[in-house]
């Protein structure tokens, strides 16, 4: 699902990209408790497929019950390596409860893009 | 300077003392008023922006973490599910509080007191703040819809919360240290202050102090000298060391004031000094106790006190002890003295002190306010030995001793009170120098004063203890003679005072002859007061002296007739004189060749009370005794000349002028004036003078008669031959007329030839002198035969007329008339045979 983020991106550029993930009609970026978002490199959340509140802000500082700042985590594999898995604590989109989650990131020009799941 | 210092006046010293005082004043006090207004600004500062700061920074932090609560609140509702309204209201309520505290931050921002320190903290919250209020927006916006997202989120929120609380935090403690600070600067600094106003106040003190001290010592000093300098005057003392004159300030005024002061109290204290030691008194001030203030050196001198001994100070017990020491007091015992001395003055007293020594002092006590008392002391000795002079001599004669007529009164009347009482017998001798006027002028007036002391001296030695010599003056002496036995002692005595004062008298190389006459009188036989007695002797001396001199005669009552009949004789003398009662008798005067009227000589007549006249051989002595004999002489003189006119022209008058008139003087004026006044010619005066009055040989009395004579009236010597009848009288002066005396026709009866001889020798050589003859006392037809024959010119007598009254005198002289008319002549020519008319 990253890779078809990935590629939309490629072909519709981040506009679009953003368009499709947020809107939760798109079955490409929607799979039961998967969905994609995308942040630029300053934290700033530009689409989350499950919880569209959260485009525009920054969530540099988020962190989970664990006190881990995930954003930032994520934002450090896009950077180097430019792909990798971060664990965090996130309400399920299915429960809307805190559920241990991880999430694939990687990076997308100048912006990251993941998709968590639950684990 | 210092001396610069010492003379500044008092009051600059003390102003520039103030100056001092108020300059450490100022100093301690502006210091202390700058000190406690830095501490009020101090003080102000961190009341008004340090403490405010500190609260708007709590109050901040207590706002921030308010409405983080909310936020929390907000994200638990929003989980709980609340409906979306209540929750926006709250997310509404959490911004609108965001914008206020952001307010907040800006206005604590802009305060001005905000140092650059907080400021810049400031800016790193605010930072933090906005990424706090940044990170609750999205919170909020999240939560509105995604609860579970905006409960993540709040860890992030928070850690933001955290940071501003955190630095809230810091900032609070920031302001709470710079609060800390200025208290503790604002502690410091009022420590400081102190320390430095208790120094300042001290330093003020002490230069106070000090200046204080100096004034001071230049001030109390000086004056110490100066109140040291009137102890002194007010002891009494002046040779005191006064201090320097020359100062300039005020101190000196008053040295310069004590200065003169003292130089007054020198001279007050000299001049009392002077009077007090040339008093004649001794003086002696005593105070309440008894002891000497002040003593003058004649008051020590007195009583043999050196000036030690009686200086101030001394009691009167001890001067009086020294005085009985030396032997000068009065009273019975020194006891008695001692204790009547010391007995305190109560009042004024005068006394008279015998001191043992034999002087007299009289003293006199004045008591004093105070208690005290001023006595002086004068020596009377000298004073009483004088008085008793001056008493002696004004009972006694200086030049003999013997008791003065008032003390012989005195006397007199002593012994006769004792006569009263006792019984006994006196006697009163008056003893009169004979003659005592030829002593006087044979032996000049120091012989007749030898005379009269011998004579006393003699007088004195025959008297007895209660007899009394006395001299009433002039050569007249009384002795009373006590206790008598009988009048023959009294005779006895008086003859035996004759025989005394008869014997010579030794003066130089003479012996004076004198003798005395003495009358006495008896009492009680003759009287029984002093002065009846003193009369009856005098009386009696009047009987010696008639009876001849150098005699004596007793008393006896027939001179008591006598006396009061010349007492009568001198009364009606003396109404004549005042009433003009005496007559005058004109006797005329013939010129016997041609037996004609020349004129009359005018003859003095007093009527008596029985109508008789008496002669002027009776009363002119008398009145010369009273010394009226210039009035009748004046009298006669006025009245003949004025009855004269009223004769024929060429009748004469005469007029007896007595040598008393001539010795008053004046005559010629007299006789002048009177013939001018009487309209008289003056060669119709003829005035009669006796030979007694040449006897004293005096010009004045000579030039008189010439003056008489040159004025044209006749001067006739009148009864020659009478007295001592000295030939040289009659060429001396150049007489008009020679009057012989009555006597020589009495003696022509008696004597025969040899009185007719002396008789017409007397005419002869008046003839040869060119001077008319007048015989006086013709009174028979023999005598004037008998001077017819002698060629005597001129006549006057009994048988040629008496005197008669002026009335009579008018028939004479038509009795003259007719005796010229008889014999063919005219009046003025004829001559006719005498005729008694």
């Amino acid at each position: 699902m990253v890779h078809r983020v990935q590629e939309r991106f490629k072909k519709d550029g981040l506009a679009a990209t953003i368009e499709a993930v947020n809107d939760k009609t798109t079955p490409e970026f929607h799979d039961r408790d998967l969905y994609a978002f995308v942040y630029n490199m300053q934290g700033i959340c530009l689409a989350n497929g499950a919880r569209p509140a959260l485009v525009g802000k920054n969530l540099i500082s988020l962190k989970d019950q664990d006190g881990k700042y995930l954003i930032q985590e994520m934002v450090a594999i896009a950077t180097s390596p430019g792909s990798g898995w971060v664990n965090y604590k996130w309400p399920s989109p299915v429960t809307n409860k805190i559920e241990d989650r991880s999430a694939y990131i990687e990076k997308m020009g100048d912006y990251l893009v993941g998709v968590g799941m639950d684990r | 300077m210092r001396r610069f210092v010492q003379e500044m006046p008092i009051r600059v010293k003390a102003f520039a003392a103030s100056v001092v005082l108020l300059i450490c004043l100022v100093v301690v006090g502006g210091y202390a008023y700058q000190a406690a207004r830095k501490s009020a600004k101090d003080f102000n500062e961190l009341s008004k922006r340090s403490l405010p700061k500190q609260e708007t920074i709590s109050s901040l932090n207590d706002e921030v973490i308010a409405t983080h609560v909310q936020v929390f609140r907000f994200v638990t509702w929003a989980s709980n599910g609340v409906n979306a309204q209540l929750l926006r209201s709250i997310s509404d309520g959490v911004l609108a509080d965001l914008v206020v505290v952001s307010g907040r931050f800006k206005s604590f921002n802009a305060r001005p007191d905000v140092s650059p320190a907080e400021r810049s903290t400031m800016a790193d919250l605010f930072t933090r703040w906005e990424k706090y209020v940044d990170a609750v927006k999205d919170t909020l916006d999240v939560g509105l819809t995604d609860a579970p997202m905006a409960t993540m989120m709040l860890g992030a929120t928070d850690d933001d919360f955290q940071k501003v609380a955190s630095d809230l935090g810091r900032m609070a403690n920031l302001a709470g240290m710079q609060t800390r600070a200025a208290a503790q600067e604002f502690v410091i600094t009022a420590e400081r202050n102190r320390e430095v106003l208790a120094l300042g106040a001290i330093a003020a003190t002490l230069i106070s102090f000090f200046v204080a001290l100096v004034v001071g010592q230049s001030i109390v000093k000086p004056i110490q000298s100066v109140t040291k300098a009137m102890t002194e005057v007010s002891s009494g003392n002046v040779d005191f060391d006064i201090g320097d004159q020359t100062r300039s300030d005020e101190i000196g005024q008053m040295v310069r004031a004590i200065a003169t002061f003292r130089q007054n109290l020198r001279s007050q204290t000299l001049r009392l000094d002077t009077a007090l030691n040339n008093m004649s008194q001794g003086l002696g001030m005593f105070d309440a106790e008894q002891r000497v203030v002040v003593c003058n050196g004649r008051f020590a001198r007195m009583y043999g006190l050196s000036p030690e001994q009686a200086r101030p100070g001394t009691t009167l017990r001890q001067i009086v002890e020294r005085r009985i020491a030396n032997g000068f007091y009065s009273g019975e015992s020194p006891a008695e003295y001692m204790k009547q001395q010391l007995a305190p003055v109560v009042r004024e007293s005068n006394i008279i002190e015998e001191l043992s020594d034999g002087r007299a002092i009289f003293v006199s006590c004045q008591p004093m306010a105070d208690g005290g008392w001023v006595t002086t002391h004068e020596d009377i000795s000298e004073r009483r030995r004088i008085e008793k002079k001056i008493a002696h001599m004004a009972s006694h004669d200086a030049l003999t001793g013997l008791a003065n007529r008032t003390h012989l009164i005195e006397r007199l009347n002593k012994a006769l009170a004792k006569l009263a009482a006792r019984g006994g017998g006196l006697a009163v001798h008056f003893i009169d120098l004979d003659r005592f006027k030829d002593v006087n002028d044979n032996f000049g007036h120091d012989g007749g004063d030898v005379v009269l002391r011998t004579f006393a001296e003699r007088l004195r030695a025959m008297t007895r203890g209660n007899d009394e010599v006395g001299r009433l003056g002039g050569d007249e002496f009384v002795v009373l003679q006590t206790d008598i036995d009988g009048a023959a002692d009294a005779e006895d005595f008086a003859s035996r005072i004759a025989a005394a004062l008869n014997t010579p008298v030794k003066f130089n190389s003479y012996e004076i002859q004198a003798t005395v006459s003495v009358g006495f009188a008896l009492s009680p036989a003759d009287g029984d007061s002093p002065e009846r007695l003193l009369k009856c002797a005098d009386l009696a001396l009047y009987r010696a002296k008639a009876d001849g001199r150098n005699c004596v005669r007793r008393f006896v009552p027939e001179m008591d007739s006598e006396m009061r009949a010349r007492v009568q004789l001198e009364i009606t003398i003396r109404n004549a004189v005042f009433h003009n009662r005496f007559v005058l008798h004109y006797q005329p005067i013939f010129e016997i060749r041609t037996n004609r009227l020349l004129g009359f000589e005018a003859l003095i007549r007093l009527p008596a009370e029985d109508g008789t006249l008496i002669l002027p051989m009776t009363f002119i002595p008398v009145a010369e005794e009273l010394h009226l004999i210039d009035k009748i002489g004046a009298w006669v003189l006025q009245e003949a000349c004025r009855t004269a006119t009223l004769w024929p022209e060429n009748l004469t008058v005469a007029v007896n002028v007595s040598a008393a008139q001539f010795r008053a003087g004046g005559v010629c004026a007299m006789v002048a004036a009177t013939l001018q006044e009487a309209n008289l010619n003056a060669n119709r005066l003829e005035l009669e003078i006796t030979e007694s009055l040449l006897l004293d040989d005096s010009e004045a009395i000579m030039k008189e008669l010439r003056m008489i004579k040159a004025i044209g009236v006749a001067v006739v010597m009148d009864d020659f031959g009478s007295g001592y009848s000295s030939l040289s009288y009659l060429w001396r002066f150049p007489f008009d007329k020679i009057k012989i005396d009555q006597s020589f026709m009495t003696g022509l009866a008696l004597s025969g030839r040899d009185a007719e001889t002396v008789i017409k020798t007397i005419i002869a050589l008046g003839r040869e002198l060119r001077m008319h003859v007048t015989v006086e006392g013709v009174e028979t037809a023999e005598q004037l035969s008998f001077i017819d024959e002698a060629n005597a010119e001129q006549a006057q007598g009994f048988y040629l007329g008496r005197p008669v009254p002026e009335s009579e005198i008018s028939a004479s002289i038509l009795a003259d008339f007719k005796r010229a008319s008889s014999q063919g002549m005219s009046p003025l020519e004829g001559q006719a045979k005498l005729r008694i008319v």
